[in-house]
This record gives C-alpha cells, structure tokens and sequence, in this order.
C-alpha cells in the first residue's frame, strides 16, 4: 500500500495488495511513453488555461494552484513522514495574513512580505513540530488542534494588527511595472506550484524522503539504522508549514481579501480530505484532490449549498471505501488491466516462486581464512561490563557481562526471557541503562543517541524483521546508506551535482549488496510482499550496506525452512569473511554451534557461562537452564 | 468579587468541561481511540433533546430519552464509519472521527440553521447565599449531576467485569480477544456509553449555553481538559475540567477576554510539550 501509515495495522494480509504508490513497484504505473504524453498535454492545458477563460475562471484556476502548494506540503508531513496534523489551514493563514498586512501597513513589496510569511510560517512549524519527538499519534494530533485553535483565536481577537472578524483588504501587488493579477498572477502561482511538487518529488526520492518514509513505517527501525528520527521529523513540519506559508501568501493576493474563516480548524480537514481523496504519500494525488475538491463546489450544486457536508461526507467515503485514494485507484486499476491483458500470475506469487530458486542460484561462500575458523581472535571489540536493566520491579538484565572479539563469530544464547534481545537493546541504546558501561571500538556508547550508534560500526537485525514495509528492497538498503551520507533537504531537492553523484553512488553500493545476497530481482519490489524468508536476508543486506564493524543479529534463523537457514548460515560466514564481527542471537542450536567462535549464555538476566560452543553443551549450568534443574 | 466566589463561577464551566472531557477519557480507555469530535456528539446530544422538547415532552422526560437517544447514535456512528476502519491506522481514526463530528454539527445547521433556542433549567437560576458564596440551585444540579456521572463511570470501570474487560480492549486488542472478549461488542459498549454520556451532559450544558451549533467549539476545550488530566483518567478529566475553567476565569478577570483562547490552548500544546500523559494518566510507555 502507498497508504503507508494505514497500512501499517491493515488486517488483511498486506501482501495480497499489489501496492501503487511505491516507485518502480513495477506493475501500477502506466508505459513510459504514455505517462510522457499525459503529462505533456497537462502542461499545455495549463498554459493555455488563462487564454482560453474568462478572467473569473482564470482566477479560479489561480485558486486551485494555490491549495495545491498547500496541500502538496501536507502529503510531506503526512503522507511521506506519516505525522498527523491537522493545523495546515492555520499555517497558511499565518503566510496569508503575514503578507496581507506587511503589504497593507507596511507597505513592503509582495515578494518582501511573501517571505515574511514563508519565514514565520516555517518557523511556527519547526516549533509545533517539537512534541513529535516524544509523541506521536493522537497526542500529536491534539498539538497541532491546539496550534490550530490558537491562530485561530489570535487573527480573530488581535484586531489591531489583523481587523478581527472583519477580515483585511490586500492592496494590490505589484512587481516592477507588472500588475500581480488575473493572467500574470495565474503564471506565477503555476511556476510556484510546479516548482514546490517538483522540489518535493525530489526529495521524496533521495535520502530524505526515505528517510522520512521509514520513520513512517517503522520508526525504531528507522532511528537504529541512523536516521535522526527527532531531526527529520521536525524537518518535515518545518517544510511543510513552509509550503502552507507559501500558499497563504499567494492566497492573500490572489483573493485580496482575507477572511478568518478560510484558515479555521474545518479548513485544515478540507486539506486532509483534499490530500486524503487523492492520494496520501502518492505525487499525483494530493493535486489532483485539491483540484476536484475546489472546484466542485463551483460545478456541483450539492456542493454549493452544502459545502461543508458534503465535505465531510465525501472524507468519510474516501475513508472507508477508498484508503488509497484516486491515485491508489487509478494504479490498481492499471495493474489490473495489465495482469488481465498478460495472463500473468499476480505479483505476489510470481515473488514467492521466485524466492524458492534465488538461494540456490549463488555462489558458494568463499574459503574462510584459516585465523577466523579457529577459537575467538583479535582486541576485544565490544565490551559490556556489569549491565543492569530494570523495568519497573522486574529486573531485566543483571550485571551482564559481554566481551565480543575484533573478526569473531559470537553466539548469545538462553532460554526465553533470558534478557538476550534487551541486551540488544541497551547495546543500540534503544533501552536506558541502569548500571553498568559499553565499550565498542574504544568509545563510550552509552553517551551516544540511538541513531548515531551504527555511525559508530554497530548495526543490527530485529527479531520481528523490523522492514520498511512500503518500501523497496532496494529502498530498504538505501536506508542502511543513510548514515554514511550528507546530502540533505536542499541538495537533493535542487538535485544538485553532489547529492546526484551521491545518490549514485549509494545506489551501487546497494545494488551490490543486493548482488551478494542474491536478491537483486527484488529490487523493486515492495518489502511487504517478500516471503519471510527474503525478508530476513534483506534486513541483513541493509546491516551489511551500512558497514559496520560490528553486526549484531537477533534470531535470524527463526522462521525458516532448514534450506533456507543453510543459506543464511552461508551468508553469515561471508559477511565474517568480508571483516565484520557478528553476534548473534539464536535458538537453532545447529545454526548457532556451527557458526560460532564462542558463546555466551544468559539466564534470567545474568551470565551463567561464557566460552567456546563445545563446552557450553555439556556445561551443567548451560543444560539445567535449558532443560530444567534435575530433582536430586 | 472575591477569589472564592470566582471559583464559585468557574465550577459550573468546569463540569461543563469535565463532562466533555469524560466522554472522551471513556472511549479512550476503553478503545485507545480519541475521538476527535467528541465536542461535536455532545452538540449533537443537545440536538437530540432540543427534538424531544419540541415534540411535546415533559422536561423529565427528554431527560431520561436523550441519553438512550445518544447511545442510538453512538451505535449507529459504530455501525456505519468506525467500525469498517477499524483495522486502519490511528490517524485514519482521528480524520475519521474529525469527519463525523463535523457530519453530526451540519445535520444540525441543515435542519435547524444557526438558531439560538433556548433550553429550560431543572431547577432555578436565581441565586441564593450560601455562606457568603452565591451559587444558582440549577449550578448544583449540574454539578451533583456531573459528580454522579464520573463516580458511575468510576465504579464501572473498577469493580464491573465489562468494565475491566473494555480496558483490557484498549491495551491490547488481540490479547482480550484471546481471553475471551468480544471486540464488537466491547466496542459497540464503548460508542453507545459515549453517545449516552454525551447526551446526558449535553442536557446538563443547554440551559446556561442555549443549543446552538457554536456550543461545539466551546466545548472543544473538554480536549484540554481531558489532556489536562490525562487522556486515561476518569478523575484527572474532572480535575481538568475544573482547572482549565479557573485558569479561563481569571484570565478572563485579570488578563483580558480575548486571551483565554490562546491561554487554554497553549496550555495544552505545553502539556503535550512536557508531559503527554498529563497530570494523573498512565505515562506513555514506548515499546520496542
């Protein structure tokens, strides 16, 4: 689904959806050469537009561009990093009224004021964007109601500056000798509104916009493989209050009236209907809902009368018979239509035909140097030395002490509940410590932020494949990329020729990766309709693409066939040979004693052995933990 | 007028909003939903009763229907949006239930316009002195009423076995259907006790707000007050109506009408800022 965040509780096996949105999914989009041709007709239809209709209508034309800035900066804050707000009408109102009255008493020149509003607007979005650090979902959403009903009340109660209930008149804006209005108005709010969704579309597809879709689908995942969750999330308010800015400015002097009630809180449901009925998180979609959904009322009587409820229902509708919105439609039926014309199976199945050869297609494992087949070598590379964790009265982890070797293949066993995945936890920082220090490579983990561990060499699995289900195979890797890259909001989406070059490069280093794991046929395809199986091994290949010194994986066996874990087991002993230290959560015996150095045992939250895999099976310890406390 | 007598005034508007509020905490401990337009259900609730009276009721009457009217249209609300985005994901819910609030108020303006009516007390609005304090015995009423209302809730939700099973529903759906419980129903339970709850305190709030379709924006400060106090608790919706009617008091008295609103609301986005779980709610644990 590209409905990405609605997606993410879907009841009904997910995978059976062929999904639109993601790029290069492959079926749902249309043939290169008609896409080309249709968006070569809008573009003239646009131009032609203001040639072809009388003023009043060019002026409703300039209106639809206009929401559909705004609401191509709210698909950015919801569709791509899927945080809810519901305050975009208030942030345009804060660019409309901002322009509206530095041009109306100060007498600044539009494009002065346009700023002004842009400014004020993206800074108002920074701030309220500052709780989604530590909240997400319904609290967010009662933030942004706040912020919303506070601008509200602020145009309306501060009538000195904004004339109150009465609204304000925009004096006419003039550039040089041009006339900002009806046809040059109409031309410079398409450039705007073309610029802003080609910005976007930009940075959608570079590092930014993945970085912003995986916190999306899986937020931890996200934040473990580097992304700076907090950043990236405020980032994505901030651009899109700056587009809702951007809208309200061009709104003032298009209108040349503002009225409060054009950016109260039923204006901000309007522009989710508009993003939601197109398309959340789709390019296309939110434009085309704006369009429709302005210029209903103007065309469709019901609408007029009744604005608001049909509104409402019409958000309803969409709600629960169309999640995907029109693109979703639009695409699932070209899919449709295509698989028809082919007589091909649905992809879904062809992926997991597909899955069944790809192990045995690769190569053998290359010969393991002599040194790294033997006991443990080399500096000790992590070092956890008396870890405690409690949640509550229970006591997770208790003095835990782990030494992991520079080139080993170490092994973390115990029973269920043993504490072996919350060490895992501590050891990324996604859980506090209580007591106790890390040591890896010399630096002190425990004083950095869970996103800047795998910048440090230590990358991990999850024992749920934690995958950015929306997201390609090969969108998945990029993800593991992210740390090692730079290029941010304005140099990917001005695509400048360093985030082009780096783009490039991270694109082969993961095609590579792929390569290696034998999965590169499933570059494009949408994570969530991989089997398991696949699955676990692209979540290795986005640990691998990361390079770290360190890789740590957590129950990578469970789930599969036994084909599948020899293949893994294969893969892991690659992934040693290429010079990266693994530790390894398992309870496939056969899997973890056969690739392991060494082991270390945890029972109930301590240490009850720690050394090589041979002696751990016939330790009374290891054996009573596991089997239970012989009665004597 | 002195402090105590302010505070006096205030309480009323804090049952009003703890009324609000307490249809708000319910489904949210019970379904881990909020409902974003539970201003709107209580105006609805108004509406319900204002059609009651009109048709000839006795006042006592429209008093004991409205509620089961509400809890019809909880059920009817379940039956036809909520229930078939259950499996979506929370935000569908919160523009969904932003949707139906507004659905709910724009029935009312299509079938009564934006009139003012009036809608008659229990008891009599002139005051009376009760040490030194003057308060209105329909005040009273309203706040007994409201006292009633959270101590019912209060009690089912800690010694009734539905109770506990739909708080059971709102920490982990699968794991209380695995032990037994009826999602469906459960949930039809929650939308019918919240369309009832609305109604009743939508009787309570008409005779001082009169029934008209801006009663939802004021009622929109129930969401800070249920923030307030956090979104799980019975008792901190209370308390959080009442402080955020003291709070709207005095500013009104020694700051200035025009700033409540931009009081009252940034002190929800600072609650949100600093403590999400409010005053007496659970803390928001993040699970891995």
């Amino acid at each position: 689904m590209s409905n990405q965040t609605a997606g993410s509780t879907e009841k009904a096996p997910a995978a059976t959806i062929p999904g639109p949105a993601p790029q290069k999914a492959g079926d749902g989009r249309l043939p290169r050469a008609a896409r080309a041709a249709a968006w070569l007709l809008v573009g003239i239809v646009l131009l032609a537009l203001p040639l072809l209709l009388p003023p009043f209508r060019t002026y409703l034309a300039t209106v639809v561009l206009v929401y559909v800035i705004a609401v191509v900066g709210l698909n950015v804050v919801m569709g791509f990093s899927g945080q809810i707000s519901i305050s975009h009408a208030a942030f345009m109102g804060v660019g409309a009224y901002t322009t509206a009255v530095l041009m109306g008493r100060w007498e600044l020149p539009f494009p002065l004021a346009a700023l002004a509003g842009v400014l004020l607007a993206t800074l108002l979005g920074y701030v309220v964007g500052l709780p989604a650090l530590r909240i997400a979902g319904h609290y967010l959403a009662l933030a942004t109601l706040a912020f919303q009903l506070i601008v509200q009340s602020v145009i309306f109660n501060w009538e000195s500056v904004t004339n109150g209930p009465r609204g304000i008149a925009v004096p006419p804006a003039v550039v040089g000798v041009f006339p900002l209005a009806d046809r040059n108005l109409y031309y410079l709010v398409l450039v705007a509104a073309l610029l802003s969704l080609l910005f976007v579309r930009n940075v959608v597809r570079s590092r930014v916009g993945r970085a912003w879709r995986a916190i999306r689908d899986k937020e931890i995942a996200a934040s473990v493989f580097g992304v700076d969750v907090a950043r990236y999330k405020t980032l994505a308010f901030g651009v899109s209050a700056a587009y809702a800015g951007l809208a309200g400015a061009m709104f003032a002097i298009t209108v040349g009236f503002l009225d409060p009630a054009a950016f109260n809180l039923w204006e901000s449901v309007k522009q989710l209907t508009m993003v939601l009925f197109g398309g959340l998180g789709t390019l296309v979609g939110p434009p085309l809902g704006a369009t429709l959904l302005v210029l209903a009322p103007e065309f469709l009587t019901p609408f007029r009368e009744h604005s608001l409820l049909v509104f409402y229902v019409v958000l309803l509708l969409v709600l629960i018979f169309l999640r995907g919105g029109l693109a979703s439609g639009v695409s699932r039926t070209a899919a449709w239509v295509r698989r028809r014309r082919s007589g091909a199976p649905p992809p879904d199945a062809a992926v997991t035909a597909g899955a069944v050869t790809a192990v045995r297609d690769r190569p053998a494992p290359p010969a393991e140097r002599p040194a790294l087949t033997g006991g443990p070598v080399g500096e000790p590379m992590l070092t956890a030395g008396g870890v405690t964790v409690r949640f509550g009265g229970l006591i997770a982890l208790e003095g835990v002490d782990l030494r992991v070797r520079d080139g080993e293949i170490k092994g973390l066993i115990g029973p269920n509940g043993a504490g072996k995945t919350t060490l895992f936890n501590v050891l990324t920082r996604v859980y506090p410590v209580h007591e106790g220090s890390v040591t890896f490579a010399g630096r002190d983990m425990l004083r950095l932020r869970p996103h800047q561990v795998v910048g440090a060499g230590l990358a991990r699995t999850f024992q749920n494949v934690e995958m950015f289900r929306s997201m390609t195979a090969l969108e998945n890797v990029l993800v593991g990329r992210h740390h090692r890259d730079v290029c941010g909001l304005w140099r990917t989406g001005l695509r400048l020729p360093s985030a082009r070059a780096e783009e490039r490069r991270a694109r082969d280093a993961a095609r590579a990766a792929l390569a290696t794991l034998g999965l590169e046929r499933y570059a494009d395809t949408p994570a969530e309709s991989l089997p398991l199986g696949v699955q676990r091994r692209l979540e290795i290949g986005l640990g691998v693409v990361a390079e770290p010194r360190l890789l740590m994986l957590d129950e990578p066996a469970s789930g599969l066939t036994a084909g599948e874990a020899a293949a893994l087991m294969d893969d892991v002993r690659r992934i040693r040979a290429a010079g990266v230290t693994v530790l390894l959560i398992e309870h496939n015996m056969r899997f973890v004693m056969g690739l392991s150095d060494s082991v270390t045992v945890l029972d109930h939250g301590r240490v009850i052995f720690d050394g090589s895999p041979q002696r751990a099976q016939s330790d009374p310890a290891v054996v009573a933990a596991y089997l239970g406390e012989v009665e004597s | 007028m002195t402090v105590i007598q302010l505070l006096v005034n205030s309480l009323t508007l804090g049952a009003i909003y703890a009324l609000v509020a307490l249809g708000l905490v319910l489904v949210f401990k019970s379904s881990d939903l909020v409902n974003f337009g539970a201003g709107d259900w209580v105006l609805a609730g108004a509406y319900i009763a204002l059609a009651l009276l009109t048709a000839g009721l006795p006042l006592y009457l429209v008093l004991i229907l409205a509620p089961l009217g509400g809890a019809l249209m909880g059920l009817v609300i379940d039956r036809a949006v909520f229930r078939r985005i259950m499996s979506a994901s929370p935000w569908t819910f919160v523009v969904a239930s932003l949707a139906v609030g507004g659905l709910l108020r724009e029935l009312a303006v299509l079938r009564y316009q934006s009139n003012h009516f009036p809608f008659p007390p229990v008891l009599s609005r002139d005051p009376v002195e009760v040490l030194g304090v003057r308060i209105t015995p329909q005040n009273l009423w309203v706040l007994g009423a409201t006292v009633v209302v959270v101590t019912a809730l209060l009690l089912f939700f800690r010694y009734t076995t539905y109770g506990r099973a739909l708080e059971a529903v709102a920490q982990n759906r699968v794991g209380a259907q695995i032990v037994g419980i009826n999602l469906s129903r459960a949930l039809m339970v929650t939308w019918a006790l919240a369309g009832a709850v609305s109604a009743v305190a939508a009787v309570l709030i008409a005779p001082s707000t009169d029934v008209s379709p801006e009663i939802g924006l004021l009622l929109v400060k129930g969401f800070v007050a249920a923030a307030l106090g956090g979104l799980d608790s019975l008792e901190g919706a209370v308390m959080g109506g009442v402080a955020v009617a003291a709070i709207e008091t005095f500013t009104q008295v020694y700051l200035n009408q025009a700033a409540v609103d931009v009081v009252v609301y940034g002190l929800l986005l600072v609650v949100m800022w600093v403590r999400p779980a409010g005053l007496l709610g659970r803390r928001v644990v993040r699970r891995v």
